[in-house]
C-alpha cells in the first residue's frame, strides 16, 4: 500500500496530482494491525475482564455445583453425582408448579405492561403542551427499589387499614378476606404492582421510539388514504416493533428472575400460588440449602430465559434492525 | 385529471403570527404543468401544502375539479403527493411502498392492485427493485419509487413538494426530465414546487413567482424570464440574476439621461425612440436592469458604435461554454456572460455595452417600467409595459 502512494499516478496517460493513496491515518492503523488482537477487541477488553470475575466465574462454579451434592452437616462435604439434580429437577412437581406460576406472572405482566405502555406512550406523545411533566410523572415508579415497591403495596393493600384495600372494599369486594392472601387474587395483585412499576419503562422506551419516525411518514399515509388508525396500524406499529422487542425482552429477562416483590408481599403463598421460579431457586438454595440442586434449577432457568430473549429478537425484529 | 383552483388563499399560523400565504389566486389548467417557484419561506411548500390537505387555509377556497375541498382529508381529494425527501414507508419493500395507497383507499383486488404496481414500476423502470427495501436504494431509485406511489393511484393531481432537492446535481438534471416525460405521458395536472429557478424554468407549462406569501407573476417561462412583473421576479428568475443599478432620470436639452444614483457608476442615454414609450419625468428614481447575456464588454470604448460604460474587470470565471466576467460598476458588480474565447485581463479598464432593447427598468416600487424586447423575431412578440401590467394582473386573479 505504502509502495502505491509514492509512484505519481497518471490516470490513462495523463499525469495528474490528484491524491490516489488511502486516507492519510492508514499509517497509525497499520500499526494497529500489527496487534495480535483487533482494536475493537483492544477497547472491549477492560469490560470483558471485569465481566469475567463478577459473572464468568460465578457461573461457572454454579455449573459446577450443580453436579454436586453440597451438605454443611454434620460436615461439610461435597460429592459428585452427574446429572442426579436435573434427574430430581424433572419429576420435582415444585419445580412445574413454580414454573406455571412463572408463565401466568411473566405472561400477564408483559401482555399488560405492553398494551398499557404503547397506549400511555401514544397519548404522552400527542400531548403538545407540558408534555415533560407528564412524563416525568408517568417515569416515576420505575424509580422506586423493587423492595420499597413491594412494602408500599402492602402497606396498601394491608386488610385492615390499606388504602386499595379500602376502595375495593368500597365496591362490596374482599370485604372478609385479605387480598394478599387470596389464593385467586395473590396473583392478580402481584401483576399489577409490577406493571404500576415497570410499565414506565415501556413507555420511555416507545416514546423515544415513536419521536425517531418522521411526520412525513404520516404525511404520505393521510395522503395514501389512511385513516388515523390505519396510520398507527400500517405505519406506526411495524416502526416500533424493533422498540417492543427491547421492551419485551429487558421485562421478560427481569420477570422471569424476579423475586423481590414477590418476597416481600406473600413470599411465594398463600399455598404457592404466587412461588414464581426466582423465589423457588432461592428457597432450595439459601433456605433449604439445597445448593447442589439449586444450581441445577437456577441454570436451567438461565437457559429457558436466553431461549426466550432470542426468540423475541428473532421473531419480532425480524433479525434485528433492517427496519431503518 | 381535474382543474384546480385557488381563490384568495390565506394561511396564518395564529400562534406565531405568521402569514405564510397571503391572498393567493391561482388556477392550474387540467393536465397543466404549474412550478411554484421562490425562496425558501415564501410560503409555496404551505400553498401546496393547502391543495393537499395537510394544511387548512384559514381564508379562501380550494378546489380540485368541480369540488371545493376545504376541511376535506387529503385522503378523500384524490390527490398523490411526492415529498422531499421521498416519505418511503422503511419497513415496506418497493412493491408494498407503491401499493399501500391502493390497498388502503380502493377496493382493487390484490391481482388488481399488483398489476397497476408492475406497470407503474416499468414506466419507472424500477421492476427489479420491487422486491427490495427502501433503505438499501440509492437517493435516486427512491425518488422513483415515490413517483411510482403517486402515479399508481391515477389521481386527479400530482403535487411534488422539492422532490429533487435531496439528489445530486447530475442526477437532478436526468429525473427533471424524467418527471417531465412522465407527467407529459399521463397528463395529469400537477403542481411542483421548487426553490430552484432553473428547474422551474426547464419544467413548468406555466411558472409562479411567490415572495413573502405573495404571488408575484404567473406566466410562461420564458415570459417570466423577459418580461418579469418586478424586480424581485427579474433578480429571482434568471441565473446568473439581472445585474441592476439604481438610477436617477434627468433631461438635458431634450435627452434623457439615466444617471446611476452612485457618482459616475454608469450614465446612460436613453435614445429618444425608447424614452418617448415611457412615462419618465426627470427626477424619478428607476432600477436599471440588464440581464448578463446583454452585457457585451470590450477592452476599447471603439469597439462598439453606440455608448458604452467605464468599468474594471474584477474576476473572470470560466464556465467552458461561456465566460463570466464580473465587473466593477462602482461599487456595484456586474456579471457579464461573454464567448469563451473572450478572456480580458482582471484589474483593467473595459468598457461595457447593452443595447436599449435589453433594458429593463422599474420604477421606485420595484414595478416593471420596460422589459427586454427580443430582436430574434421568431421567439418574441414585442412586449411593453402594457403588456407586462396585463401579465401582472393575471398574477393576481
Amino acid at each position: 500500500m505504502a509502495e502505491q502512494q509514492s509512484v505519481p499516478t497518471t490516470a490513462a496517460g495523463i499525469p495528474s496530482d490528484a491524491y490516489v493513496g488511502k486516507e492519510p491515518d492508514d499509517q497509525g492503523k497499520a500499526r494497529l494491525e500489527s496487534l495480535p488482537i483487533s482494536f475493537e477487541m483492544l477497547l472491549l477488553a477492560p469490560s470483558i475482564l471485569t465481566l469475567a470475575v463478577l459473572s464468568i466465574v460465578p457461573l461457572a462454579v454454579m455449573l459446577w455445583l450443580s453436579v454436586m451434592e453440597v451438605n454443611f452437616t454434620p460436615v461439610n462435604e461435597q460429592i459428585f453425582v452427574g446429572a442426579e439434580n436435573y434427574v430430581e429437577m424433572v419429576n420435582d412437581g415444585g419445580v412445574w408448579n413454580a414454573w406455571q406460576t412463572t408463565v401466568v406472572y411473566v405472561g400477564g405482566s408483559l401482555v399488560l405492561q405492553l398494551g398499557l405502555g404503547v397506549l400511555v406512550a401514544v397519548m404522552l406523545h400527542r400531548v403538545i403542551k407540558g408534555e415533560n411533566v407528564f412524563t416525568s410523572i408517568v417515569i416515576m415508579p420505575m424509580m422506586i427499589a423493587p423492595v420499597v415497591v413491594g412494602l408500599l403495596w402492602q402497606f396498601l393493600l394491608d386488610p385492615s387499614f390499606g388504602l386499595y384495600t379500602y376502595l375495593v372494599n368500597q365496591l362490596g369486594l374482599f370485604t372478609n378476606r385479605p387480598i394478599l392472601g387470596d389464593p385467586d387474587s395473590a396473583m392478580t395483585a402481584l401483576i399489577l404492582m409490577d406493571t404500576w412499576q415497570w410499565t414506565p419503562l415501556i413507555v420511555l422506551i416507545v416514546l423515544a421510539r415513536l419521536k425517531g419516525i418522521p411526520e412525513h411518514l404520516y404525511e404520505a399515509a393521510r395522503v395514501d388514504g389512511a385513516t388515523g388508525f390505519t396510520q398507527f396500524r400500517y405505519v406506526t406499529l411495524p416502526l416500533l416493533k424493533p422498540a417492543i422487542a427491547i421492551a419485551l425482552l429487558l421485562r421478560s429477562m427481569d420477570l422471569m428472575r424476579y423475586f423481590a416483590k414477590v418476597f416481600i408481599t406473600t413470599g411465594g403463598g398463600p399455598s404457592n400460588t404466587t412461588k414464581i421460579i426466582g423465589l423457588y431457586v432461592y428457597e432450595q438454595s439459601l433456605r433449604f440449602f439445597n445448593l447442589g440442586y439449586g444450581a441445577a434449577v437456577g441454570l436451567f432457568m438461565l437457559v429457558v430465559t436466553v431461549l426466550m430473549g432470542l426468540v423475541f429478537v428473532e421473531t419480532i425484529m425480524g433479525g434485528a434492525g433492517d427496519d431503518e | 385529471m381535474a382543474r384546480i383552483a385557488l381563490n384568495h388563499v390565506t394561511k396564518e399560523y395564529s400562534g406565531a403570527n405568521i402569514v405564510a400565504v397571503d391572498d393567493v389566486s391561482l388556477e392550474i389548467e387540467d393536465g397543466e404543468f404549474l412550478v411554484l417557484v421562490g425562496p425558501s419561506g415564501c410560503g409555496k411548500s404551505t400553498t401546496l401544502r393547502t391543495v393537499a390537505g395537510l394544511e387548512d387555509a384559514t381564508e379562501g377556497d380550494v378546489s380540485i375539479g368541480q369540488t371545493r375541498v376545504n376541511g376535506l382529508e387529503p385522503r378523500d381529494r384524490d390527490i398523490a403527493m411526492v415529498f422531499q425527501n421521498y416519505a418511503l414507508y422503511p419497513h415496506m419493500n418497493v412493491r408494498e411502498n407503491i401499493g399501500f395507497g391502493l390497498r388502503l383507499a380502493t377496493d382493487m383486488s390484490k391481482g388488481e392492485i399488483e398489476e397497476r404496481v408492475e406497470e407503474a414500476a416499468g414506466l419507472l423502470e424500477i421492476t427489479d427493485l420491487l422486491e427490495k427495501k427502501p433503505k438499501a436504494l440509492s437517493g435516486g431509485q427512491q425518488q422513483r419509487v415515490a413517483l411510482g406511489r403517486a402515479i399508481v393511484r391515477e389521481p386527479q393531481a400530482f403535487l411534488f413538494d422539492e422532490p429533487l432537492s435531496n439528489l445530486d446535481a447530475k442526477l437532478r438534471k436526468q429525473m427533471r426530465t424524467e418527471i417531465a416525460r412522465i407527467q407529459e405521458q399521463l397528463s395529469v395536472t400537477s403542481i411542483y414546487v421548487t426553490h430552484d429557478q432553473e428547474e422551474a424554468m426547464t419544467m413548468g407549462d406555466r411558472i409562479a413567482v411567490m415572495n413573502d406569501g405573495k404571488l408575484q407573476q404567473v406566466g410562461r417561462p420564458n415570459g417570466v424570464y423577459n418580461h418579469p412583473a418586478n424586480l424581485f421576479v427579474a433578480g429571482f428568475i434568471g441565473s446568473p440574476s439581472m445585474n441592476t443599478i439604481t438610477a436617477e432620470v434627468t433631461e438635458d436639452n431634450g435627452d434623457v439621461e439615466l444617471r446611476s444614483t452612485e457618482r459616475e457608476a454608469l450614465t446612460y442615454a436613453l435614445p429618444a425612440e425608447v424614452g418617448d414609450d415611457l412615462d419618465l419625468t426627470p427626477g424619478d428614481t428607476v432600477t436599471i436592469g440588464v440581464r448578463p447575456e446583454d452585457v457585451r464588454v470590450a477592452v476599447s470604448p471603439n469597439a462598439f458604435d453606440s455608448q458604452s460604460h467605464e468599468t474594471t474587470v474584477d474576476v473572470v470565471e470560466p464556465l467552458g461554454s461561456d465566460n463570466l466576467l464580473y465587473l466593477a460598476l462602482g461599487e456595484t458588480t456586474w456579471t457579464a456572460r461573454v464567448p469563451p474565447s473572450f478572456e480580458p485581463p482582471t484589474n483593467e479598464t473595459a468598457y461595457l455595452s447593452f443595447p436599449p432593447e435589453a433594458l429593463h427598468l422599474f420604477d421606485e416600487r420595484g414595478e416593471t417600467v420596460k422589459s427586454r424586447v427580443l430582436t430574434d423575431p421568431s421567439t418574441s412578440t414585442r412586449m411593453t409595459a402594457v403588456e407586462t401590467d396585463r401579465s401582472q394582473s393575471e398574477a393576481r386573479r
